[in-house]
């Protein structure tokens, strides 16, 4: 799998591109814990062309989120083909993660919180 | 079941996930499956295959997976060997669902492969290991059931029978 990231003032994007599989999740969680303990804890994660994820891909995210909220962060999630969608709903993940249907859509919920909060 | 066969022998070496995907993926267009129906397939095939790498055969580099596509006209059947000592009770196969406890970390294989596949069987093998069987039924479809499937997976001993 490719990661490209993407440093924004606040936040980052990581696009993802390829298999989310149980071969690549470590990858994926050591380069997202690796920002997040630089205090880069608002991430976005594109997964427009993740072109296949099974189980092992799905617990990955589930052990960032954790991680990720430890560290007062959020994750995103934007851009889900319609067939990773459906494994999102199946095992009830789209309950407990923030999912938009774009990054910009993902950004504006990122904003708005900001605003809120201030 | 009379039909095709295709019998891969995979070894862990480089990407040898992707490599039973890619057979997989073909095995799927080959039957006629939509996009969909071949993401499905292919999610199934890997969860097998990866509670054979990870909880069978425990990741040891030594030892082998066998998987076993098998298809007629009204069913691909899918078998997945591993060689290691768990016994099928590990799977939790009675209460396995996907959504169990969503905010786990692990154990969905076994859920998403009953709510994808239309049947799932475990049992041990006489040889030592678990064999993983997931059947997908066919459904009309206007599949090549008869043309062989291309051998050119690298790295993956396969040989397909009639």
């Amino acid at each position: 799998m490719e990661i490209r990231v993407t440093e924004n003032e606040d936040y980052i994007t990581l696009s993802l591109k390829g298999r989310l599989d149980f071969a690549s999740s470590t990858n994926l969680k050591e380069e997202i814990l690796k920002r997040v303990a630089q205090g880069r804890n608002r991430i976005i994660l594109n997964l427009a062309q993740i072109d296949f994820i099974n189980s092992s891909g799905l617990g990955t995210l589930v052990s960032i989120l954790k991680e990720m909220r430890l560290a007062k962060g959020r994750l995103l999630l934007s851009n889900l083909a319609s067939y990773v969608e459906e494994i999102f709903e199946i095992t009830q993940l789209s309950h407990i993660f923030e999912i938009y249907p774009s990054e910009a859509e993902a950004h504006e919920a990122l904003t708005a919180s900001r605003v809120n909060v201030s | 079941m009379s039909g095709q066969v295709y019998r891969l022998t995979i070894y862990p070496e480089n990407d040898h996930f992707g490599r039973c995907y890619a057979v997989a993926s073909e095995v799927a267009q080959r039957l006629g499956f939509d996009p969909e129906e071949e993401f499905r397939f292919v999610v199934c095939v890997s969860e097998a295959y990866t509670n054979a790498f990870v909880h069978g055969n425990k990741s040891d580099p030594s030892k082998s997976i066998n998987v076993v596509f098998a298809w007629d006209q009204e069913t691909v059947r899918v078998d997945v060997e591993d060689q290691g000592e768990a016994k099928p009770e590990a799977l939790h196969l009675d209460d396995s669902r996907p959504d169990i406890d969503c905010e786990k970390s692990g154990g969905r294989g076994v859920g998403i492969m009953k709510l994808f596949a239309d049947r799932m069987e475990v049992e041990e093998r006489h040889e030592g290991g678990l064999r993983v069987s997931i059947s997908f039924r066919l459904r009309g479809k206007s599949s090549q059931v008869g043309v062989p499937l291309q051998k050119s997976n690298g790295g993956v001993h396969g040989n397909q029978s009639n």
